[in-house]
């Protein structure tokens, strides 16, 4: 490396004019000492030292007449670039190497043969070191990059690097450095000449770096509020830009943190991506999974109908409150629980949980669990749902568990991606909804029965069918003839064991809707029948013609008899007077016509909404229930239709003649779904549960019983005078 | 010829059963057996008739598995129970015999046959026994509605037929009796009433539920009125546990193997048994089967009367403008027209009229092919 570009030593130089001369010219030596090289903008001073060995020409010893000039060479580094006064002085005003030529004119009248010029010279460096950055941004994710001096430099000794913080250093006109390997922020680096003087240039470096620590995060679409943050080591000395795609999380400034609120975003997958303001290149991104788990269907793994929601209109009073809904929302139970009992070739709840899981790629990672209370049951919440959305999960009835128990259906997203659900998972809202008015009903909820419960239940149905013996005094034998009769059709499936006096007459296959079907406003749980999984089933209908005791002990109820007298009263006594005004005693009249289809329409009110076929009747005897035959046999019912038929003669007795109806002809029709509501209790609850065991028939023999039918029974009943 | 080869037949498979030493009652299993498959119900009776064999004893399949009390025993009640099994296949297949025969003297012929063989197969005890005695005579009874409608079959006839409906397998002492075999021991009471039948019925189920469920009763807490606590009952609970439901169809073959024991205490009375005999007292007494109704001119007179005067009172009454009624409606005014009315009939003609109906529209059938057809799987349901 070079250190120095001056001349140690001036060129002398003598004129001499060889045979002019007298004597000796003086001798002159000029020495022009070492520039010190400087930096741009600085003084120079040069002194040329001329030392005269005195002569003897024409009495001149020295010459009387000495004029300097001189000049600098190179570059216009200098100013002035030339002068004549000594020293010579001038400024640098660019780096470069130059050269100063003095020019020493000697003259002599005397001796005009000694007159001379000496000219020297002597080169000097002007040193300049400037960096052509003048400030740097990098990203830190970049490998390389780099810094120069501008091409006017001139560092004889060469350039050398270094930074502070430490991190950027080299020799050479450029620099490359990592910052990919430098912590990230501002770094102040100089490029000096690497030796005297120096002449160092200085540049601001910024190592940028914008780093999102996650991938991917994962928030509930219901979070009200959620954040995003940098790394820590992250570094832009503007602000940061935050946006993403599609649309929705995006923001501007200084802080490292960006919030945003899910619940203003549809759910989905966002990419959000942050950049420097600084250098729009340096950016980071991540996945933001704003999830959400809309419920759509809760229903039986092996019985699709039976489900929740359930979007029927329904007319299904509830045991506590048996006033009829004008609305249609009543429903016997509530309407965020499915009814169950376990699969008995494994003791599970099979179900199958349906939702709108978005992302839809996401699906996969969601499970379902069966809890009680906040506790997971065993066993539960190790299958995800599919790609479609759906779950088919299997829990067992805790064994320590009462019989019957309320099942809370959750959903979670397996954020440890362990692949169950567990506490370190993210649980989503899940809840049932009203599809109609979008009102939140509640999380979904199966209502089980565990196995144990349904073969009590089996036997307490048996019991009945039996005769109930545990009521001393009575048994269902002698008071519930017919009740017990078609308990045992719903028991059994059909009615082969039935005494042939209580069999229905006939019997035909009906199709059933569990949702928009004939009597679906009355079904309690979707179950009990060979439902499809649009609901569509084929109901036996049991038909028990006038002339069966069944008949009669419809015909016979206070619901049918004491209407028949009210309207005869009310009704057809003006006609009656009217007809036999005039008419002799022993005339016989039939009203309102012998025909045997003729008959008054006998005016009934329906205890249901009128949108529901009329007339709902609740058919009782006013004794309690467990021994109320027609109210067990039928309970809430339709009336058909009901007619009557007077027939009336003109009698003579004591008091005059008298109009006594003599034989009365009522005959109807009813019908009813015979099912079960579970959440009733006693009696009813034990039959409901065979009814919910037995899904749609796949469970197998051990489950095949509690078959929902529909039953008409058409009464046709003679009197020989007003009942 | 036929008939000789068929005899000689007959006789070497007697000799061989009877070379082969086995017991009597498996020969004459065997004779019965081979006798129905080669000539079927008709074939069947003549050889028992002519051997004067009475049926051979067919226990329940539980009854075998569980009261057998000897492996020989249990052969010759297994070999029973197989040759039932046969014959309720061949029941089934002359179903569609009478359906289709014309009210005639060969369909009352059919209609007999299966009653005698209803008899014969109620003459011994037994479980099966009873089911097969049902069997012919609910296909007997097919034969009984089909002639009963018709007019020009004789009444006599259709009521020598009708006088066959009640046999003494139906009553109560003898189904105690065929339970009491398949039990093994004496549960119910051979002399009692259908109500203490099913008293004795229902409390063995309830004491079988509670030794199962291992609840004792408390101290006063005694099971109601007319609970019956035997030791026989107690000794034989296993008596009283029941099949699940099986599925469907509910036919005889096909629940060959069942326990149906429920069936037989509430009763084997035949419903199509009933609707024929009202349909043939309904003809008995009305000697038709009407189906319209012929009014007088005072009788529409007076109902046009009647019109007038509802309409002027302002009361709806639905009076009908024609004389078009229905079939029932028709069968009900013949019925209300008749003499000596017995209140307890008043609804005689709807069930008359329903089988009637049936007949005229071919579905008067037996219970199994109702069944079938109920479960078949294109049922067009309503």
């Amino acid at each position: 490396m070079k250190t120095s570009h001056f001349f140690p030593i001036a060129l002398v130089t003598a004129l001499f004019l060889p045979g002019m001369t007298k004597g000796l010219c003086p001798s002159i030596t000029i020495d022009i000492p070492d520039i010190p090289s400087g930096c741009v903008g600085e003084t120079v001073i040069v002194s040329p030292r001329l030392e005269e060995i005195a002569g003897n020409c024409n009495h001149m010893t020295t010459y009387p007449y000495k004029r300097w000039n001189w000049v600098v060479i190179g570059d216009n580094i200098v100013e002035p670039m030339a002068g004549n006064n000594i020293p010579a002085k001038f400024v640098t005003v660019r780096g470069g190497h130059g050269k100063i030529i003095f020019n020493l004119i000697c003259r002599s009248r005397a001796c005009p043969d000694c007159n001379r010029n000496f000219e020297v010279e002597k080169e000097f460096d002007v040193v300049h070191v400037a960096i052509e950055q003048g400030s740097l941004m990098v990203c830190g994710k970049d490998d390389w990059a780099y810094l120069n001096v501008t091409d006017d430099t001139h560092a004889p000794d060469g350039v050398v690097w270094t930074s502070r913080p430490h991190g950027i250093h080299g020799h050479g006109s450029s620099v490359s450095f990592r910052p990919s390997q430098l912590v990230p922020g501002a770094y102040t680096v100089k490029a000096a000449n690497d030796g005297t003087p120096s002449c160092p240039d200085v540049c601001e470096v910024h190592v940028i770096k914008v780093n999102i620590p996650t991938t991917n995060i994962f928030v509930c679409a219901e979070d009200s509020l959620a954040s995003l943050s940098l790394s820590g080591d992250s570094y832009s000395p503007g602000s940061y830009v935050w946006s993403s795609t599609p649309d929705g999380i995006s923001g501007c400034g200084p802080d490292q943190t960006i919030t945003f609120v899910p619940s203003n975003l549809p759910p989905g997958k966002y990419v959000v991506q942050c950049q420097s303001a600084d250098l729009e290149d340096c950016l980071d991104e991540c996945e933001v999974n704003i999830l959400s788990v809309d419920f759509v269907k809760l229903s039986e793994t092996e019985n699709k109908a039976n489900q929740i929601f359930n979007p029927t209109r329904k007319d299904d009073p509830t045991y506590s409150n048996p006033n009829p809904d004008p609305n249609g929302d009543m429903y016997g139970v509530p309407r965020n629980y499915i009814y169950m009992v376990p699969n008995p070739a494994d003791g599970t709840y099979n179900v199958t949980i349906k939702a709108d899981i978005q992302p839809a790629d996401l699906r996969t990672r969601f499970y379902a669990a069966g809890y009680l209370g906040n506790q997971i049951v065993s066993g539960s919440g190790k299958i995800p749902f599919d790609a479609n959305g759906e779950c088919n999960l299997n829990f067992l009835h805790p064994g320590s568990s009462p019989s019957v128990e309320d099942f809370t259906i959750k959903v979670g997203f397996d954020q440890n991606d362990n692949g169950e659900l567990d506490s370190g998972d993210l649980f989503m809202p899940c809840v049932v909804k009203n599809t109609t008015t979008d009102e939140v009903i509640g999380a979904p909820m199966v209502r089980g029965s565990s196995g144990s419960r349904y073969t009590s239940a089996k036997e307490s149905v048996d019991d009945i069918v039996d005769g109930d013996w545990t009521s001393p005094g009575w048994a269902t034998s002698l008071v519930l003839p017919h009740a017990k009769r078609l308990l045992q059709i719903f028991r059994d499936g059909n009615a082969s064991g039935v005494p042939t006096d209580k069999q229905p007459t006939s019997s035909s296959n009906v199709s059933f809707n569990a949702f928009t079907g004939y009597f679906a406003e009355w079904l309690t749980h979707n179950s009990g029948a060979s439902f499809d999984d649009s609901g569509n089933a084929t109901l036996t209908e049991y038909y028990w013609d006038e002339f069966t005791s069944l008949a009669d002990l419809v015909a016979t109820s206070p619901q049918i008899e004491d209407p028949i007298s009210a309207f005869y009263n009310a009704t057809v006594y003006s006609i009656v007077t009217n007809y036999f005004a005039g008419l002799p005693v022993g005339t016989v009249a039939t009203f309102p016509s012998p025909n045997p289809e003729d008959g008054y329409s006998v005016t009934h009110t329906s205890e249901s909404p009128s949108w529901v076929p009329p007339y709902t009747k609740t058919f009782d005897t006013w004794r309690p229930n467990l021994i109320d035959d027609v109210n067990g046999t039928i309970g809430r019912g339709r009336l058909l239709f009901h007619k009557v038929r007077y027939k009336v003669e003109k009698r003579e007795t004591l008091f005059g003649s008298k109009l006594v109806v003599t034989e009365v002809r009522s005959w109807g029709e009813v019908s009813d779904l015979y099912d079960f509501n579970h959440d009733v209790g006693g009696a009813a609850q034990n039959a409901a549960i065979l009814q919910i065991g037995y899904g749609n028939g796949s469970y197998g023999t051990p489950r095949n019983r509690g078959k929902v039918f529909r039953d008409r029974i058409e009464f046709n009943k003679l009197y020989t005078e007003l009942p | 010829m036929n008939k000789f080869i068929a005899s000689l037949t007959l006789l070497v498979c007697l000799c061989f059963f009877a070379h082969a030493k086995e017991p009597p009652e498996m020969d004459r299993i065997h004779g019965l057996d081979a006798a129905l498959q080669k000539g079927g119900l008709s074939e069947l009776l003549s050889v028992a008739r002519q051997h004067r064999w009475q049926a051979p004893r067919m226990p329940s399949k539980w009854s075998v598995e569980h009261r057998s009390y000897s492996d020989e025993q249990r052969k010759v009640d297994l070999a029973g129970r197989q040759f039932g099994r046969k014959l309720a296949v061949q029941l089934d297949a002359i179903a569609p015999v009478l359906q289709d025969l014309p009210p005639s003297d060969e369909l009352n012929r059919k209609a007999h046959m299966l009653c005698d063989l209803s008899d014969w197969c109620a003459s011994t005890l037994g479980y099966g026994n009873l089911f097969l005695a049902q069997r012919c005579l609910d296909l007997a009874v097919v034969g009984l509605g089909r002639l009963t409608a018709s007019l020009d079959f004789p009444l006599a006839e259709c009521e020598n037929l009708a006088a066959r409906m009640s046999p003494a397998w139906m009553s109560v002492e003898a189904r105690a009796r065929t339970l009491n075999d398949d039990a093994g021991t004496n549960l119910f009471a051979v002399d009692g009433t259908q109500a203490e039948m099913e008293k004795t019925w229902g409390s063995g189920g309830f004491l079988m539920r509670e030794k199962r469920s291992g609840i004792s009763r408390a101290p006063g807490q005694e099971p109601g009125r007319g609970f019956i606590e035997t030791p026989a009952l107690k000794a034989n609970l296993d008596f009283f546990e029941r099949d699940e439901p099986s599925a469907e169809p509910l036919t005889l073959v096909r629940s060959w193997d069942a326990k149906r024991y429920e069936r037989i205490v509430n009763g084997l009375e035949l419903q199509n048994a009933n609707k024929a005999l009202a349909l043939l007292k309904f003809r008995s007494v009305i000697g038709q089967f009407p189906e319209k109704i012929s009014y007088t001119e005072d009788q529409l007179r007076a109902r046009e009367e009647m019109r007038a005067l509802h309409e002027k009172l302002g009361v709806e009454a639905n009076i009908s403008n024609n004389d078009h009624v229905s079939g029932k409606a028709a069968f009900l005014y013949a019925w209300d027209q008749r003499k000596d009315k017995d209140p307890k009939d008043h609804n005689l003609d709807a069930q008359a009229w329903q089988a009637y109906s049936e007949v005229k529209t071919g579905q008067f059938m037996d219970q199994d092919t109702r069944a079938e057809r109920m479960a078949a799987p294109d049922i067009h349901a309503q």
